[in-house]
């Protein structure tokens, strides 16, 4: 089992079965910035990118359905009165951490197959609401949640607009960065992990042409998908 | 796999995802209805009433009291000053602790404002005012009389009540969906809202703490509902 692998199981349990999980989600801002976001990393670390056993199936055709889904995940997440029911109930906040891991796992799964255009509509949703969401924490009148303090949803709504522009500026970044990389040199290696088995041909004119032409030499255009660059290495999954 | 089947499934596998998704997302918001706690919970109230719990409290003027279910009822050992025949009234219930300095304070001002309107409107006879203090450990009589002081209640519309343990305490508060958590400065914080008990012990509906007048005329339908 690889290092990340670990490191994701580690976290989930951490996060889902340990007091650690009751000092998070004492604030809002922990359950909501912390809590949350990292059991779906955890999720996306545990899997990996668009396995053979899931596509074979054909249920997730362009990784739609399973970004549809994560989306509502989060969506669901982000309510005030779901975050009261985690927040109290045992049985809610097991419901809670199963079905983030499960968004996760779905979104690595789903993550490279949706797409240049399907990633973009995934982010620009998620981030436009998670922003919208923090500025209206930041102006309620009252509390919206029976669990929370007041100045705690200050701080969350802040955290939460913070969060989303991050997400949002970066992805437009590597959005914007990505067609230059024909002609920079310096493509990096995240990049073309970023990217999806499509756009990673068209980027081989970078530092890493050489590395991706030999190695595509001995895969098919679809095992195309799951090349990963490392440290200079091309490693076919 | 052939093209068609691929497609079908396909199409099997969005279905499922938006299905899931609209389920969960209903689960949240109780049918896409609310967001808050809050409001799942004045919901679901005033679809189904929830009868008060009987605990035992300790009101104002010392006694050690019959269950808040006999004084929603009023029962004749309650209103000793009344004959038992009277008819119950209605009753609008808050929550509050007597040290609180911030909500606690404005909602003793919404129930002196329906304190003066049930009176200017001879209202006394079908609606009451109940304060209910969660400080089970400091609301004493003397407390809840000050507080009462304060607001100048009137005793026979107004009575202020504590549970005398912190059992009873929990069963109130779990009925009518408020929550109570430390300020971090020595004080609560919690929920406020206009509770109204029908005449036969029921709690009918939840209203925002500024609508008083909401809270009265939901409190006199509840009366008039009963025969």
């Amino acid at each position: 089992m690889s290092i990340r692998r670990c490191t994701g199981f580690a976290v989930a349990l951490l996060l889902s079965l340990t007091p650690a999980r009751d000092l998070i989600v004492a604030t809002m801002t922990g359950h909501m910035l912390v809590q949350i976001p990292l059991l779906l990393l955890s999720g996306f670390l545990i899997s990996e990118p668009a396995p053979v056993y899931v596509r074979s199936t054909g249920l997730n055709p362009g990784g739609a359905p399973g970004l549809l889904l994560t989306a509502a995940i989060i969506t669901m997440w982000m309510v005030p009165r779901a975050l009261d029911l985690a927040a109290t109930s045992d049985t809610i906040a097991h419901f809670e951490s199963g079905t983030l891991l499960a968004g996760g796992v779905m979104l690595r799964h789903s993550w490279r197959r949706a797409g240049a255009i399907g990633q973009a509509f995934f982010v620009g949703n998620l981030t436009w609401m998670a922003a919208v969401a923090g500025l209206l924490l930041r102006d309620a009148p009252v509390r919206v949640c029976t669990t929370y303090l007041v100045r705690d949803q200050l701080y969350a709504g802040t955290g939460l607009l913070l969060l989303a522009t991050a997400i949002g500026v970066r992805w437009v970044t590597t959005w914007l960065a990505l067609p230059s990389a024909r002609t920079n040199p310096a493509v990096s290696s995240r990049m073309v992990n970023s990217s999806n088995g499509k756009r990673l041909r068209r980027i081989v004119h970078g530092r890493t042409q050489p590395l991706i032409a030999s190695a595509s030499a001995d895969v098919s255009g679809e095992r195309l998908i799951n090349l990963r660059v490392t440290r200079g290495r091309v490693l076919g999954e | 796999m052939s093209r068609s089947a691929q497609v079908a499934r396909g199409a099997i596998g969005l279905t499922a995802a938006v299905l899931c998704s609209v389920i969960l997302l209903s689960w949240a918001t109780d049918g896409m209805a609310v967001l808050t706690t809050d409001a799942a919970r004045a919901r679901r109230v005033l679809r189904a009433p929830v009868a008060v719990p009987s605990v035992s409290v300790r009101s104002s003027s010392g006694t050690e009291h019959e269950v808040l279910r006999d004084l929603t009822r009023e029962s004749t050992a309650w209103t000793s000053s009344n004959p038992g025949s009277v008819r119950p009234r209605a009753v609008i219930v808050d929550f509050v602790y007597t040290r609180c300095i911030t909500v606690c304070g404005a909602l003793g001002g919404v129930f002196q404002v329906l304190q003066r309107n049930i009176e200017e409107r001879g209202l006394q006879d079908k609606v009451r005012l109940l304060t209910v203090s969660f400080d089970v450990a400091h609301d004493d009589p003397r407390s809840l009389a000050l507080y009462a002081r304060v607001h100048r209640a009137n005793s026979e519309i107004w009575s202020l009540v504590t549970p005398v343990d912190t059992s009873a305490l929990a069963q109130l508060l779990r009925t009518f969906g408020v929550q109570v958590i430390p300020d971090g400065a020595g004080g609560w914080v919690h929920n406020a809202a206009l509770h109204v008990v029908d005449p036969h012990g029921r709690l009918v509906r939840i209203v925002d703490m500024a609508d008083g007048e909401a809270a009265l005329r939901a409190a006199l339908e509840a009366w008039d509902a009963v025969p």
